[in-house]
């Protein structure tokens, strides 16, 4: 008697989970054809040669150690690491205090709030035609109103060496704040009034309520929006592609941009397999060390 | 009930599997199979290098795909298709055409894809290395020693741009020969003597400086804002000169001259200027600059633009300018025709590969101003018969020696071409002196020839 009832459970937690694996069944064919396996080709691609249409011949970790004699590895790896250093924290910081700002419901808050956001979601090469002009080294409107300030020799922006990669940063900066602005506008409505009403009869002042009641109560969405906003500017490429072409000269190839030039332009699809491995390497170590030290800094509420 | 569900599930994930599956093999074929009947005496082999018959004008036909650019800008890819159409009634050309700024890449994918091109055009000679070395482009020798073909009246050409490792990968259809072109209004207001088929860099840099009037921003010389027409005007520099093997320091006189043209003489306009204002050729059909160093089509394009009323100023066309101290030569690209390597259709491919860049093709394209890769006393009289050629064309396009940027075609040539105008721009721009520029080429270059 027992027996047969333990036996009739099973086989409907066997059906069950037969139904269930069906289900995700559309969802994982996309993910092992569209990701796993293309991942997987392109780590085993970064072990050969391959010019993307003859003979894949082995080669070992030659293009590992080839990597490390070429300057543009260097040059990009490094640009790409300014670029995440320079990038990543201001975005944070600016897109929290657009975020605290648009939360106090000053007037027209729709507006403001589409128009921050409005970048995000613009096609990029529009924004890279608009922004050249901007950037125009004397007919642009940064420089004139630089000049019109007394600056004597304004920034050359995309055209100067020293400067096309910062140029690149204000950009992201200026495009991606909007998004993370309303990440950070869905965090701060979690966050309950009644903190603050505490906080404001205690005598805490508006600077005090934000560093002691709204930032580390905003942990959590900080966590994401750092992890997101790094991977992100580890992949930066389409920028960069439509704006300045990795140049001038080198200054502005980041290694996503290396990547697509030595697999697409020169057909090494090995070796760019290669860079595009130690590339998920950083980023896989920076998200490792990101959710480690999460337990010191983040503070769930339960 | 149950196997009802299960029914339902089962189907679902075979239409899944199936519509993915089909999905695939779209994204990785591309084209379905379009090659038509062959005719019974076309014998077509896989194995492409076995002999096989040669057919009969009358009995060609079936269906030949070929990706180009521009196809309808242009005109002249038009007539000659058509007119080999029309001698032989039973092939359809099916025409794969790009944008002029993404065919390279366009092309690229689909050799890459497998897509069933039979024959195609590459955008320079310079591409054709890397192309034949990917396997993409068929050998031609077989054919043409089969078919007897004479290459003589392509003149250096083949040896040049088409001979890698002995093998020959195309025919070249059209030449470009880099010549200056003059607004001979501009000219005639500064008092000055048009410039001539033996015109060296250095008076080109005098007459430049009286030519301009930047307060009106006349500018007496015009170069299109990309480093390689740069690198080609430089090359000159030494006869024969070799990017690949030779001392790159040869090319500091080359910067440093238009350099002098940019900062000094103020004789051209800033580059890091021209390139974000985008000025290219077209610029030049404004009428403010003096002289423009640029490629034998820009002949055809100032003949129709005129024509459309684009300018109306007198213009001129001379032989390149040569540096003063070496022998006078110009550089020369060529476009070539190719047979896709993986084509179902050679003999077809290579009639229309014959007739393209063959004698009437060039025909074709003489009578559209284009200075075409096959050249005998028939084309050449075509060439000057056309109604509306300047009568200083022919000399400014013909009977120049021509060098390239490496002696012999390489693989690398391109890649090292692109790092020398990074390293180049660099210095023009300001952002590195000229010394250094050198040094990294130097440095750069070490380490392309070692990867």
């Amino acid at each position: 008697m027992f027996h047969k009832q333990e036996k009739r459970s099973r086989a409907i937690v066997r059906r069950n989970r037969r139904t269930a694996y069906l289900f995700l069944l559309p969802n994982m064919m996309g993910f092992l054809i569209f990701t796993f396996f293309p991942v997987l080709f392109a780590f085993i691609l970064s072990f050969a040669d391959w010019n993307g249409v003859g003979k894949i011949t082995f080669v070992g970790l030659n293009n590992f150690l080839k990597l490390f004699k070429d300057s543009s590895f260097r040059v990009s790896f490094r640009n790409t690491l300014i670029y995440t250093v320079g990038t990543v924290p201001i975005i944070m910081v600016l897109s929290i205090a657009l975020a605290i700002l648009m939360n106090k419901g000053i007037k027209a808050l729709p507006i403001f709030r589409a128009a921050y956001f409005f970048p995000y979601i613009c096609s990029i090469v529009a924004i890279s035609v608009v922004w050249q002009f901007l950037y125009h080294p004397t007919q642009g409107p940064i420089n004139q109103v630089l000049m019109a300030l007394g600056v004597d020799n304004p920034p050359r922006w995309v055209s100067s060496s020293k400067w096309a990669l910062p140029s690149v940063m204000i950009i992201s900066i200026w495009k991606n704040m909007g998004y993370y602005m309303v990440v950070y506008l869905a965090g701060l409505q979690g966050i309950p009034s009644s903190l603050y009403e505490a906080a404001r009869i205690d005598g805490a002042g508006t600077w005090k309520r934000i560093r002691h009641v709204t930032l580390p109560l905003l942990t959590p969405t900080t966590f994401y929006a750092s992890i997101m906003c790094m991977i992100t500017s580890f992949q930066v490429f389409t920028t960069i592609y439509t704006m300045t072409q990795g140049g001038p000269g080198r200054s502005t190839s980041v290694l996503v941009y290396l990547i697509y030039n030595e697999a697409f332009v020169n057909f090494r699809f090995g070796y760019a397999s290669a860079i595009s491995f130690i590339l998920f390497l950083c980023i896989f170590t920076v998200t490792l060390i990101q959710f480690r030290g999460q337990k010191k800094w983040v503070n769930y509420m339960s | 009930m149950r196997l009802k569900k299960v029914c339902c599930c089962v189907i679902a994930a075979a239409l899944l599997a199936t519509g993915l599956i089909g999905c695939g093999s779209e994204i990785g074929g591309g084209s379905k199979n379009t090659v038509s009947n062959q005719d019974a005496a076309v014998k077509t082999e896989e194995a492409s290098k076995t002999k096989t018959e040669v057919p009969e004008e009358t009995e060609l036909s079936g269906t030949l795909k070929l990706a180009l650019w521009d196809y309808d800008t242009v005109g002249y890819d038009k007539d000659i298709v058509e007119a080999f159409e029309e001698k032989y009634p039973n092939v359809h050309v099916e025409v794969l055409s790009s944008a002029n700024s993404e065919y390279e890449q366009k092309l690229a994918v689909m050799l890459a894809g497998g897509d069933d091109i039979d024959v195609f055009i590459a955008k320079q000679n310079l591409a054709l290395t890397s192309l034949a070395d990917n396997g993409y482009v068929y050998a031609l020798n077989d054919l043409i020693e089969r078919d007897n073909l004479d290459l003589s009246d392509y003149g250096n050409l083949i040896d040049l741009h088409y001979n890698i490792g002995g093998e020959i990968y195309g025919l070249p259809y059209r030449k470009n020969d880099y010549v200056l072109f003059y607004n001979k209004d501009l000219f005639d207001q500064a008092n000055l003597a048009y410039p001539t088929n033996d015109y060296t860099w250095e008076q080109l840099e005098k007459d430049a400086l009286t030519l301009s009037d930047p307060a009106n921003e006349i500018y007496g010389m015009q170069m299109i804002p990309k480093m390689i027409y740069y690198i080609k005007c430089w090359c000159g520099v030494e006869n024969g000169f070799d990017v690949m093997e030779d001392d790159l320091a040869t090319l500091k006189k080359g910067i440093e001259y238009s350099m002098k043209m940019q900062d000094v003489d103020h004789s051209i306009e800033d580059y890091a200027t021209t390139k974000s204002m985008n000025s290219d050729q077209n610029y030049f059909m404004k009428g403010q600059t003096g002289m423009l160093y640029n490629g034998s089509w820009f002949i055809q394009m100032l003949i129709e633009g005129q024509k459309e009323g684009k300018f109306d100023f007198n213009w001129g066309v001379v032989k390149a300018p040569y540096w003063s101290g070496t022998e006078q030569a110009t550089y020369a690209s060529s476009t070539p025709v190719c047979i896709n390597a993986k084509t179902k259709n050679v003999d077809l491919a290579w009639e229309f590969l014959k007739f393209y860049a063959g004698e009437e093709g060039a025909k074709i394209m003489a009578e559209n101003y284009m200075v075409p890769g096959y050249m005998n006393d028939e084309v050449l009289a075509a060439y000057l018969a056309t109604d509306g050629m300047p009568g200083d064309v022919a000399d400014a396009v013909t009977g120049t020696a021509t060098f390239d940027i490496v002696r012999t075609p390489n693989l690398l040539t391109n890649e090292i071409q692109s790092m020398i105008a990074e390293e180049a721009e660099l210095a023009i721009t300001h952002n590195q002196t000229v010394d250094e520029a050198i040094t990294n080429m130097q440095k750069r270059r070490e380490e392309i020839l070692n990867k």
